[in-house]
């Protein structure tokens, strides 16, 4: 410990994209509140919103690329190799609460159901039957999602064997197959709502269903931006055997999504509690 | 060490124009200071939320306002002191205090920190937009048959969004602090080392990141129930509003600990500093913390007795309360034994965190009484509710939020705040703050509702006495004031440590401290509270960075 002592140098002590990020934020939510409001004005707030915030995380993923090749060799990485390991671990324990109240909504409402029908299943109905959800497109999504971890851990192996080719083609897979299950996702709201007639507003099913896919389904959307942006940046140098916590740390998220994913199916398709 | 940051200038290789040192700023000890100021700021706007609804409660049917403008107001106020006061507080004061006192240069995370800084004041002004286009009129707790049923009222709208927004600010905020204590402490700083101001910021992280999902999820709830047709807590299509209160108030618990939580942690610093005495029982002080988290999330639906929830889960609820009553009567007693037989120095902090420990314990005994059920079915809902809760918000965390203020200003800023207008500020906010919120715990025996506007004559010299100890504390508030600009303007600088502390922020950080904190990053030799210890501590300035210096050689 005594040598090793903690600084950070690197850093500088100002940035401006932080505060550009959040400004955008609140310009965005004013524009949801303008929509909400049947107001057509919040498009153009959520425009500007987006944009600012898109901009300003671009910008300040860029600046910390540049500082990581330009001072990695000096003190950047050394210093606190696993910092970005810890917080993505509790970044991981707070989504597990988030998912948490979602499926404890979902438990309630259920249970609350059977009080007045004395059958679980009521819960389920559809325009009066038990609808099933289970069918091809979520197992080709479970199958697209498992294996994109797979492939994710063997992109991770060969950047720490430096190489750079391999974890460049299995990072392209992981990436379509997560484009695929969000695909798949959308296809099948598609299918259940316009078709099936299982909407959001059908019954409380449908809300829960709806909201606790969709939340993950945004994890997924996050997790390939995440993995794509790194594999672009791996064509720029920004990555490196020596340097991959920004890998490591995307794909112990990824590995999060997926394990949600088993959880949602095991709980919500398959109903198997 | 690198060489450019020798200089103590304020932003080193700053692209940027002079203008946005403040605004682009990734400096933990600046963003902490905006925090605080903000916290002031809006510290202030919910104090004249109190003052109309004191105000219009002074005599049994006053019209000072009408029922809408009264709703907004409780809403508000209560909205107000929790989000936008003590919680940026807290924030702020662990920005500032705890890299310091754990020997690292910043925050794991500077620019998070940043994002969570402007994060608070988006939301913060997306709830000022309240008091233009509207109140959210169903109070901070925004139960669901209240929140979804008016679906055109904005303000509502507009809490839900600005309370997001300041949720992802939190779990900014915690992830920060926990990765910052956990990784980056001085060579030496082993956990058991660390101030417990330090382990109290940890528990909040952990606190933060825990509890804020739960309602980020339940307003998403609400707002897709409220305008994109949704079902979850609307009775007429099979939802339920008891699972709102569950989901709320498991946020909600944990929440009243957040704010608790940085006070134990402040008032652990001051007063053995102030008795000149080490902490008594450093780890279980440190344990109870940990177990008071914990026991936090247990508890939620105790504040749900007279909900119609399952009756066969309220005894464990009810047990589980009263059993988190023995940590926190640990820590008061080991506050008042490391005060006895000390050398009790009467400053300011010292003073508040005496009063802390007053009104604190008041507030404690009425959270025992409510946590019964027998008695909760009876008073809960009634003012009684209300006197215990200020007693432990204002009584708890205002108070040692005061304290923190007293004993912090000269590190923030070089200057030591007036000691004979702290003591006035203490005297008329303890003796306003007393006449205000002891009241209400009998006029809640006798039975007056809260979130009322107009009462029975009965309970109305109670309530004009209630009255007038708020106006006492508002004005006390204007104190506080006077002596920052007194002393700001005076510009006398202090002793480097006037409190003789041997915190690392006091020993080896000038004040106010260098942008990077420290020359060099001290090595810890001892433990946190080392007072009296073997020999009387000598002069401030001469002392402390040698000896511990001195001590790094010979051990």
């Amino acid at each position: 410990m005594a040598d090793s002592k903690p600084h950070y140098t690197h850093l500088g002590h100002s940035n401006p994209w932080p505060f550009v990020a959040s400004l955008g934020m609140m310009i965005g939510v004013f524009g949801i509140l303008f929509i909400e409001y049947k107001n057509p004005v919040g498009w153009m707030f959520i425009t500007i919103g987006v944009g600012l915030f898109l901009i300003a995380i671009f910008s300040w993923l860029t600046t910390m690329i540049r500082e990581d090749v330009s001072e990695a060799t000096e003190h950047t990485v050394p210093e606190f190799p696993s910092i970005g390991k810890w917080m993505v671990g509790f970044l991981i324990l707070s989504e597990v609460f988030l998912f948490g109240a979602l499926f404890a909504t979902y438990f309630y409402l259920r249970n609350h159901d059977q009080v007045y029908t004395q059958s679980l299943l009521h819960f389920y109905e559809v325009k009066g039957e038990v609808f099933q959800i289970w069918g091809l497109v979520p197992i080709l999504n479970t199958i697209f999602l498992v294996s994109s971890s797979v492939t994710v851990h063997f992109a991770e192996e060969a950047l720490r064997h430096g190489k750079i080719k391999v974890f460049q083609i299995l990072m392209a897979i992981t990436v379509v197959l997560g484009a695929l299950f969000v695909g798949g996702q959308a296809l099948e709201y598609f299918n259940f709502s316009v078709h099936e007639g299982f909407t959001p507003q059908v019954s409380t099913f449908g809300g829960s269903f709806y909201t606790l896919t969709t939340l993950h389904g945004m994890h997924v959307l996050a997790g390939v931006i995440v993995l794509t942006s790194l594999l672009v940046g791996s064509f720029f140098q920004g990555l490196s055997a020596k340097r991959h916590v920004a890998l490591t740390v995307a794909s112990i998220y990824w590995h999060f999504v997926d394990v949600i994913w088993i959880v949602l199916v095991a709980v919500i398709y398959l109903r198997l509690i | 060490m690198s060489e450019t940051h020798t200089d103590t200038h304020d932003h080193p290789h700053s692209p940027y124009p002079a203008w946005t040192n403040w605004l682009f700023t990734t400096d933990a000890k600046k963003i902490g200071m905006i925090y605080m100021i903000m916290a002031f700021v809006y510290f202030f706007v919910g104090g004249i939320c109190a003052g109309g609804i004191r105000i219009q409660l002074a005599t049994p049917t006053m019209n000072f306002v009408d029922g809408v403008t009264y709703n907004g107001l409780v809403s508000m106020h209560g909205t107000v002191m929790i989000f936008l006061w003590v919680m940026p507080f807290i924030a702020g004061i662990i920005n500032f205090v705890m890299p310091l006192q754990i020997g690292a240069r910043d925050m794991a995370f500077p620019r998070l920190n940043a994002m969570g800084l402007w994060l608070f004041n988006a939301g913060a002004l997306v709830l000022m937009a309240t008091f233009f286009l509207g109140m959210p009129q169903a109070g901070w707790t925004s139960y669901a048959p209240l929140s979804i049923l008016d679906k055109k009222e904005i303000g509502m709208d507009l809490w839900i969004l600005g309370i997001q927004l300041l949720g992802i600010s939190s779990i900014m905020s915690g992830l920060n602090f926990i990765v910052t204590i956990l990784r980056l402490r001085a060579p030496g700083m082993t956990m058991f080392r660390m101030p417990l101001f330090v382990w109290s910021s940890l528990v909040v992280g952990w606190l933060m990141i825990l509890a804020m999902p739960a309602i980020a999820v339940t307003l998403t709830e609400v707002m897709l129930e409220r305008h994109f047709g949704f079902t979850f807590f609307g009775p007429a299509h099979g939802g339920d509003p008891i699972l709102y209160q569950h989901l709320f108030w498991f946020f909600g618990h944990p929440e009243v600990y957040i704010l608790i939580m940085p006070a134990f942690g402040i008032i652990s610093e001051i007063i053995p500093v102030f008795s000149r005495k080490p902490i008594f029982g450093y780890k279980l002080m440190a344990w109870s913390m940990i177990l008071i988290a914990f026991l936090s999330f247990l508890l939620w639906a105790h504040h749900m007795f007279a909900s119609g929830m399952d009756p066969r889960l309220t005894l464990p609820f009810m047990i589980l309360t009263m059993i988190i009553g023995v940590p926190t009567g640990v820590k008061m007693f080991n506050w008042m034994a490391t005060m006895w037989r000390g050398k009790i120095y009467l400053d300011t902090p010292m003073i508040y965190a005496l009063g802390f420990l007053i009104t604190f314990a008041i507030g404690g005994f009425g959270g025992i009484i409510l946590a019964s059920i027998p008695i909760d079915l009876h008073i809960t809902n009634t003012y009684f509710v209300v006197g215990h809760m200020h007693y432990v918000l204002f009584g708890g965390s205002v108070m040692a939020i005061f304290a923190a203020v007293y004993f912090w200003f000269p590190k923030m800023t070089g200057y030591k705040l007036d000691e004979k207008l702290g003591i006035w500020h203490f005297v008329f906010t303890f003796i306003g703050s007393n006449l205000t919120f002891l009241p209400m715990h009998w006029l809640g025996m006798l039975g007056m509702p809260r979130r009322v506007m107009t009462y029975d004559a009965i309970y109305a010299s109670d309530n004009l006495m209630a009255t007038i100890g708020g106006l006492i504390m508002g004005a006390a508030q204007l104190i506080l004031v006077w002596n920052w600009i007194v002393t700001l303007r005076k510009k006398e600088r202090c002793e480097e440590n006037p409190w003789r502390s041997k915190g690392l922020e006091w020993t080896h950080a000038s004040s106010p401290p260098r942008p990077d904190n420290f020359e060099e990053i001290p090595t810890v030799t001892t433990d946190p509270y080392d007072y009296g210890l073997p020999a009387p501590p000598k002069a401030a300035k001469e002392n402390a960075p040698k000896d511990k210096k001195e001590a790094k050689a010979h051990g």
